[in-house]
């Protein structure tokens, strides 16, 4: 591990939803991971809504953000799933001499080269492979023992697989693992889950419910206390998207965390500290569990 | 129509053996809204030399979870096809207005959420450093070299 990261929360995370912000950077300070903002750094750019306009300029702007990484000579640890998979793609894709020779040659003329010398990783990821579960264990204090929770991988933390190179892409187990280490019980739903919908809303608002309807179906039938998410896309879907479903008469009322929330209540941290009264989906019920 | 050769070369089209487990595993299609991975490769092999441009309806309630890209026996670049054609939708003026917007919004802004007063609040409560601005002069020069604006602007005059 190197002694510092450059620290990429994203533009959702950071605006949006802060406590998710608030509790990693608890869990890192916790775990000694120190953490330096990235100046200057714009949207990675989103990997949907950008990538669908034009690939050239997603790959250019996606390259200067790595720039500034590579100027501090450190690698980045990203909160979103969307930013992992941004800048790992455009990694991959300039290997290729002469995608990188086209992209340096727009860098050019802001005074930028993309060398290529950084890595990527997403948090969570960073947490089950370089920090571990067993280092992860030794922090807890408070075990979630009474808790039943429904972990969600989402899409772009594991696929495609020759990008994210990130356990199994169909089948993955690192969150459930993630999940066991702070004492709660991790619900198995291996092949049952599937992409949570967000990112085709605003082109079908029906057909985008349904798909987290059909997640949030499982994971109510399955008992859960609350849904464990590593994506601010997938937290929106299911948190926002609860409260969606039950205007059209749908009620699941199962709160959402990301993952960085969860852990830092394992590992002591107190409800204000991680923010807890952002949340859409109310948690009463989740709390006094505890 | 050398796009479209571009395309089929890129993302390996041709290589599609029609056996639809992509469509089988894209929960899109499972919804039965008519959606399939597979009918949209077909539409481009068959009928790349007249009716491909219908496709350009069909494109956009692919969510890009790649499952269909993973479980294809072939390989077929089937979510970088699609992506590839709403790229090629912009210069049809057929693109999404959302993405418009969206793209509108990361040039003014350098975010696609932008910094607010509340977002302020909310970060200085939790304890959080100020967010570090966007470098939006280099944003600028980097879209005036990808030409972006000139396309948008081609189709899409206001």
């Amino acid at each position: 591990m190197q002694n510092k990261y450059m620290f990429y929360p994203g533009c959702l995370i950071s605006t949006k939803l802060p406590h998710f912000e608030a509790s990693s950077r608890l869990v890192f300070k916790t775990f000694g991971i120190k953490l330096v903002d990235m100046k200057g750094a714009t949207c990675c750019p989103d990997p949907v809504s950008i990538r669908s306009l034009d690939k050239l300029s997603w790959l250019a702007i996606a390259s200067r953000n790595l720039t500034i990484a590579e100027e501090n000579k450190s690698d980045i640890i990203t909160l979103c799933s969307g930013c992992f998979e941004t800048f790992n793609t455009a990694i991959n894709l300039l290997k290729d001499g002469r995608k990188k020779e086209k992209i340096n040659r727009i860098l050019e003329k802001i005074g930028r080269e993309y060398k290529g010398i950084v890595n990527v990783f997403h948090g969570v990821q960073f947490l089950y492979k370089n920090i571990g579960i067993e280092n992860i264990k030794d922090k807890i204090k408070k075990e979630l023992s009474s808790l039943r929770i429904a972990p969600f991988a989402g899409c772009h933390i594991i696929r495609p697989s020759d990008i994210c190179n990130f356990d199994n892409p169909l089948a993955p187990i690192f969150l459930e693992e993630l999940v066991s280490a702070t004492g709660a019980e991790a619900i198995n739903f291996q092949n049952r889950l599937h992409c949570c919908g967000m990112t085709i809303r605003s082109a079908n608002e029906d057909i985008s419910l349904q798909l987290a309807e059909n997640n949030l179906i499982e994971f109510f039938d399955e008992n859960a206390d609350a849904i464990v998410v590593v994506c601010p896309t997938c937290f929106l879907q299911f948190d926002l998207g609860q409260l969606l479903l039950k205007r059209k008469g749908k009620e699941f009322n199962i709160p959402v965390f990301y993952y960085f929330e969860l852990l830092g209540l394992a590992m002591g941290y107190g409800q204000d500290e991680l923010g807890f009264s952002l949340h859409k989906v109310k948690l009463g019920n989740l709390l006094e569990k505890l | 129509m050398e796009k479209i050769n571009e395309l089929i070369g890129n993302t390996k089209i041709y290589y599609c053996l029609d056996c639809g487990k992509c469509t089988a595993c894209c929960q899109v299609a499972r919804t039965n809204c008519g959606y399939s991975p597979r009918i949209l490769a077909q539409k481009i092999i068959l009928e790349r030399e007249r009716k491909w441009k219908e496709v350009f309806d069909d494109i956009w309630l692919c969510t890009t979870c790649y499952e269909c890209y993973e479980k294809c026996p072939q390989n077929v670049h089937i979510t970088d096809m699609i992506l590839e054609l709403r790229n090629m939708s912009l210069d049809e003026g057929l693109l999404l207005e959302e993405i418009r917007n969206k793209f509108e919004t990361l040039q003014k802004e350098g975010r696609l959420a932008p910094i607010t007063k509340i977002t302020e609040k909310q970060r200085s409560k939790l304890n959080l450093p100020k967010c570090p601005k966007p470098n939006i002069e280099e944003l600028e020069k980097i879209l005036k070299e990808t030409k972006i604006k000139d396309r948008l602007g081609k189709c899409y005059a206001e």
